[in-house]
C-alpha cells in the first residue's frame, strides 16, 4: 500500500503499469533485476520509486543526456527535489562533488563516470542502486554499443558492488544474455515484457522519390486528421516537409522538432503536441523519448531507421490508449543509401587510424608520456565527438592512452593501428547486417507483424483491429477516432481573458 | 526589422568603429570600450537589446546587407552606409519602432523580469484551475524562486492577483500596435495554453526570426516603461526592485575603481593597489562620467582647460580624437579629452 501512496503523491496515478510494482518489489528486496519493458511502460518510475522509498542513493548511468535533463525537471515539479544530473554540460561540477550525499538519485552520464575525483565521492555514498539505463549499449550486440558502458562492471565493484539494475526497452533474447554476461554473470532476476503492439497495423508503401513522398503525405493528412508523427533522419529533411505540409494544409497544425533546436523551442513544440495544439510532427529520432501522449495514431517513417529497435522503439509511440493506430512506412528503392551514409559516418574512417597512431607515438619519443591534447586531434582528423569517443576508447584499451596522457606503449603501434582498423570493419559489418534486416523486412512476403516481433519473442499476439498490408490491410479501411478540435482563439483580446480566466471586460 | 536597426547604428557610428562593435552593443558587452561607444554614438537605448544574437547569425546578416550594396565594408571591417543605403533608412523611417528601446535603462534586470511574469502567469493560470504540475517555461532559478516567494506571500489572493494582472495588462496592451499586443500574448504560457516558438511566430507574421525576438524585446522595453510611468499595483511588483539603477551601467572593475577614489585615493595609487594598468583605469573613470552625471572631472582637467577642450570638439567633426589632439596642438591627452566629451552630454550628441 505504502508504493502506492507513494506513486499517488509524485505521479499522480493509483495504479502501477504492467510489470513495474514488480520489478520494484525485487529492488525492494535487494536482488539484481534484468528489466526489458516495451517503450512507454513507465521504466523510468522503476527505480524513481526505490529512490523515494528507500534510504541512500540510487545512481542512474543514461546516455541520452536530454532526457536526463527533463527528467531531474520532472521530478522537481513533482516536488522531489533531491535529484540532480551529473554531465559535462554541468557547470561548477567540483562544487557539486562535496555534497552529494544531498542527494537521493543521481543521474550520470557514462563519460562523467571516467572521472576519478567524481567516482572517489561516489564511494562516501551509500548506494542503495546502481541503474544501468539503456542497458543494450553494453552489448556489442545491442543496436548502439557505447564502449564506456564496458567500464560499468569495473566501475560497480569499485562501489562496492551495489544491486544493480539493468533496464532496456528494446533487447533481443541475445542481447539479453551479453547484457548478463557482460555483468560478471551475477545472480539476476529477469522481468521480461513482449514488445508486440496489437492494436498497430502495418504499411508499407513503395513509392519513386520523395516527390512522391510529399504528395503521399499531403493526401494522406488530408484524409486523416489525427494526431501523427513523421520521422525523419535529417533535421533538414523535417524542417523543409514540416513547411512543405503547412503550405498545402494551412488549415492543420504542423510544426518541427529536432535536436538542433534551442531548449525552450523544444519545450514549447512538446507541450504543444501533447496539449493536442498539432496535427502533425516532423521529426527526428531527438523527439519522443519521454513524451508519454496517449494518443498518438499514426507514426510515419519518411526515411527508414537503421534497425529493427528503433523502428520498434518509435512505433511504440502511438497507439498507447489501445485505440487503433497506424505505422506507415515510405520507401524508395534508393533509400537504402541514407542508412549506410549515416552509420559510415558514425565510426572514424578506417584511414585515419595508421596516422594518427602514429602520430601519437612520435610524441612520446623522447619522453614516457605527455599530455593528450583531444580538441587538437579532434580538429587535425576531423573527427566527430562520438568517432573520438570509440578512438579514445580504442586507444586506452591498447595502452596508448590512461586517464587523458599519452603513453609510450610496449606494443607495435602497427598492430594496435591493425587492431582498431579491425574493430572498425567489424563494426560497420554489423551495422550493415542490421540494416539489411531492416530492408528485408520492408520485402518480406509474409505478415509483417510476425517478421517485426519474432526475434523478440516467442509467441505474438493476435491483432485487434488490423494486422498489416500482406495480411490485406488498406488504409481505406480504416476508421481511427479523431480527436475533438479545440481551435484557439486568434484575437491576444479572448486569448488573455480566457488563461486568466476572467469574464468579459468590465 | 534587424536590417532596418543595423543600419541605423552603421550610419550612427559613421566608419568610426568595426563592425564588431555593433555586435558587442546588441550583446550588451559590459566593456569599458563597447559603454563608450555606446554613449559615444548615442546608441544607448539599443544597448543589450538582442543578447541572444550569435556571431554567426550577426555575420550573416551583415553580409546580407553588404550583398544588397546598403553598405560597404572596408579590409579592416569598417562599415559604412552607402547612398542606397541612406535611403532605405530615410524611406524607413518610422517604419520600425526603435524608439520603443531603452537599452541601458533596463539592460540589468529585463530578462529577470521577463522571465518572473511569464513563469507566474504560467504558475497561477495553472494553480487556480487546480493543476498543480507542469512544466515550468524557464529554468531560471531567481525567477522560480521569486515566484514561488510570491505565491507563498499571496496564497489566499490568487483571484485577486490575477484578475489585477488580467486588467493592467489589458490596459497596457491596448497602447501598443495590435501586431506587439498579439505576439506578446501568442508567447505566453499558461494553463490550456502553450506558446509558439520563435519560427512560429515568425511564419505566422510573415517575418524574420531576428523581427519577432527583437520585437518581442520592443515589448518588454515598453511594458517596463509603462510601469515606471504609471506606477500600476500589480504589475510593480514583477521590477526588481534590487538593482540600483545608476550603477547597473558601470562595469564591476570600474566600481572597484570608483569606491577607491572616493576614499581618496590618486589614478597612480589605484594602478599600483589594483595591479592594473593607467590606461585601464582611466577607462573605468570615463565610464564613471558617462554613466553617472553628478561625477566632477574637475580633478584631472581645470574648468579653463574644459573650455578650451571643448571648443576644440566643436571645431573638428565626428569627435574623432586624434583630430581634436592635432586641433589642441597636442596640449592635452586623450585621457583628458575623453573625459571632457564623456562628461558633456551636451558635446558628444553635436553630430559632425
Ligand atoms: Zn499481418
Amino acid at each position: 500500500m505504502e508504493l502506492e501512496k507513494t506513486l499517488q503523491h509524485y505521479f499522480g496515478f493509483s495504479t502501477f503499469r504492467t510489470g513495474q510494482k514488480e520489478i520494484i518489489l525485487d529492488v525492494l528486496a535487494g536482488r539484481n533485476v534484468l528489466a526489458v519493458l516495451p517503450t512507454g511502460s513507465g521504466k523510468s518510475l522503476c527505480y524513481q520509486i526505490p529512490a523515494m522509498e528507500r534510504s541512500g542513493v540510487v545512481l542512474v548511468i543514461s546516455p541520452l543526456l536530454s532526457l536526463m535533463e527533463d527528467q531531474v525537471k520532472q521530478l522537481k515539479q513533482t516536488g522531489f527535489q533531491q535529484v540532480i544530473a551529473i554531465n559535462s554540460f554541468l557547470k561548477n561540477k567540483q562544487a557539486i562533488y562535496p555534497s552529494l550525499d544531498r542527494y537521493k538519485l543521481i543521474y550520470l552520464s557514462p563519460e562523467i563516470l571516467q572521472n576519478r575525483e567524481l567516482l572517489t565521492q561516489l564511494k562516501y555514498l551509500n548506494i542503495s542502486l546502481f541503474v544501468i539505463d539503456e542497458a543494450h549499449c553494453i552489448s556489442q550486440w545491442g543496436y548502439e554499443f557505447r564502449p564506456d558502458y564496458l567500464k560499468l562492471r569495473g566501475i560497480i565493484e569499485e562501489l562496492g558492488s551495489p544491486p544493480f539494475m539493468a533496464l532496456s526497452a528494446t533487447a533481443t533474447p541475445e542481447v539479453q544474455e551479453d547484457i548478463i554476461a557482460q555483468l560478471n554473470h551475477a545472480p539476476i532476476v529477469k522481468h521480461i515484457y513482449p514488445m508486440d503492439r496489437n492494436n498497430i497495423a502495418f504499411l508499407v508503401e513503395k513509392v519513386s522519390s520523395n516527390q512522391e513522398k510529399d504528395s503521399y503525405l499531403t493526401d494522406l493528412f488530408s484524409q486523416f486528421t489525427v494526431p501523427a508523427m513523421v520521422y525523419f533522419s535529417s533535421k533538414k529533411e523535417a524542417e523543409r516537409v514540416a513547411k512543405m505540409l503547412s503550405s498545402e494544409l494551412p488549415e492543420l497544425q504542423i510544426a518541427y522538432y529536432h535536436g538542433g533546436m534551442d531548449q525552450t523551442d523544444r519545450i514549447l513544440i512538446q507541450q504543444q503536441f501533447m496539449e493536442g495544439k498539432l496535427d502533425v510532427i516532423c521529426c527526428t529520432s531527438a523527439f519522443g523519448m519521454g513524451i508519454d501522449k496517449s494518443n498518438v495514431r499514426l507514426v510515419v517513417h519518411y526515411h527508414i531507421p537503421i534497425q529493427i529497435e528503433s523502428f520498434i522503439q518509435e512505433i511504440g509511440r502511438s497507439g498507447r490508449d489501445g485505440l487503433s493506430s497506424v505505422s506507415i512506412l515510405l520507401y524508395t528503392n534508393f533509400d537504402h543509401k541514407i542508412p549506410e551514409r549515416l552509420i559510415e559516418g558514425e565510426l572514424p574512417d578506417t584511414s585515419v587510424v595508421r596516422p594518427l597512431v602514429s602520430m601519437l607515438q612520435k610524441s612520446v619519443i623522447n619522453q614516457s608520456s605527455i599530455k593528450l591534447d583531444e580538441n587538437k586531434l579532434i580538429e587535425q582528423f576531423c573527427l566527430s565527438e562520438i568517432q573520438w569517443r570509440f578512438l579514445h576508447f580504442q586507444l586506452e584499451k591498447h595502452g596508448m592512452i590512461k586517464e587523458n596522457r599519452i603513453l609510450k606503449s610496449r606494443v607495435e603501434y602497427d598492430a594496435i593501428a591493425k587492431k582498431i582498423v579491425c574493430k572498425i570493419t567489424e563494426r560497420n559489418r554489423y551495422k550493415m547486417k542490421k540494416l539489411n534486416q531492416m530492408l528485408q523486412w520492408v520485402n518480406v512476403d509474409e505478415c509483417r507483424r510476425v517478421a517485426l516481433y519474432q526475434p523478440f519473442q516467442k509467441t505474438i499476439n493476435q491483432p485487434i483491429y488490423f494486422c498489416c498490408d500482406r495480411c490485406g490491410f488498406m488504409l481505406s479501411q480504416w476508421d481511427p477516432v479523431i480527436p475533438k478540435k479545440q481551435s484557439d482563439p486568434k484575437d491576444w483580446k479572448v486569448q488573455l481573458q480566457q488563461l486568466f480566466s476572467q469574464g468579459e471586460s468590465q | 526589422m534587424f536590417h532596418y536597426l543595423l543600419l541605423f547604428c552603421i550610419d550612427k557610428i559613421n566608419g568610426q568603429r568595426t563592425i564588431a562593435a555593433i555586435f558587442h552593443l546588441l550583446k550588451g558587452k559590459r566593456s569599458a570600450q563597447t559603454i563608450q561607444d555606446a554613449n559615444l554614438y548615442r546608441l544607448t537605448n539599443y544597448f543589450g537589446i538582442y543578447r541572444d544574437l550569435t556571431r554567426e547569425a550577426f555575420a550573416k546578416e551583415v553580409e546580407n546587407l553588404h550583398q544588397k550594396k546598403w553598405i560597404s565594408i572596408s579590409d579592416n571591417h569598417v562599415g559604412q552606409i552607402t547612398c542606397i543605403g541612406t535611403q532605405i533608412l530615410q524611406e524607413k523611417k518610422g517604419h520600425y519602432p526603435l524608439s520603443m528601446y531603452k537599452g541601458t535603462e533596463f539592460v540589468s534586470f529585463l530578462e529577470l523580469f521577463r522571465q518572473r511574469l511569464q513563469l507566474w502567469i504560467q504558475t497561477y493560470t495553472n494553480i487556480v484551475a487546480d493543476q498543480r504540475k507542469f512544466l515550468a517555461v524557464t529554468d531560471n532559478e531567481k525567477a522560480q524562486k521569486w515566484v514561488k516567494g510570491h505565491y507563498r506571500l499571496h496564497k489566499s489572493q490568487v483571484d485577486n492577483w490575477l484578475a489585477g494582472v488580467y486588467k493592467e495588462m489589458s490596459g497596457f496592451l491596448e497602447t501598443v500596435p495590435t501586431f506587439y499586443a498579439q505576439l506578446f500574448v501568442d508567447r505566453l504560457t499558461g494553463y490550456q495554453k502553450v506558446g509558439l516558438t520563435i519560427g512560429q511566430l515568425a511564419n505566422k507574421n510573415n517575418v524574420s526570426d531576428h523581427d519577432v525576438r527583437l520585437s518581442l524585446e520592443a515589448i518588454y522595453h515598453q511594458l517596463l516603461q509603462y510601469i515606471e510611468q504609471t506606477k500600476p499595483l500589480y504589475l510593480s511588483d514583477f521590477v526588481p526592485i534590487d538593482h540600483v539603477k545608476k550603477n547597473t551601467f558601470i562595469t564591476e572593475s570600474a566600481t572597484k575603481t570608483f569606491k577607491l577614489m572616493e576614499e581618496g585615493y590618486s589614478i597612480k595609487e589605484i594602478t599600483r593597489l589594483r595591479r592594473l594598468k593607467e590606461s585601464t583605469i582611466h577607462d573605468h573613470i570615463i565610464e564613471i562620467a558617462y554613466a553617472d552625471p553628478q561625477f566632477t572631472i574637475a580633478n584631472f582637467v581645470g574648468a579653463d582647460d574644459v573650455e578650451k577642450i571643448s571648443h576644440a570638439i566643436r571645431n573638428v567633426p565626428n569627435n574623432k580624437l586624434s583630430l581634436i589632439k592635432q586641433e589642441l596642438q597636442g596640449n592635452y591627452s586623450y585621457f583628458q579629452i575623453r573625459l571632457v566629451l564623456a562628461s558633456s552630454s551636451d558635446l558628444r550628441t553635436r553630430r559632425g
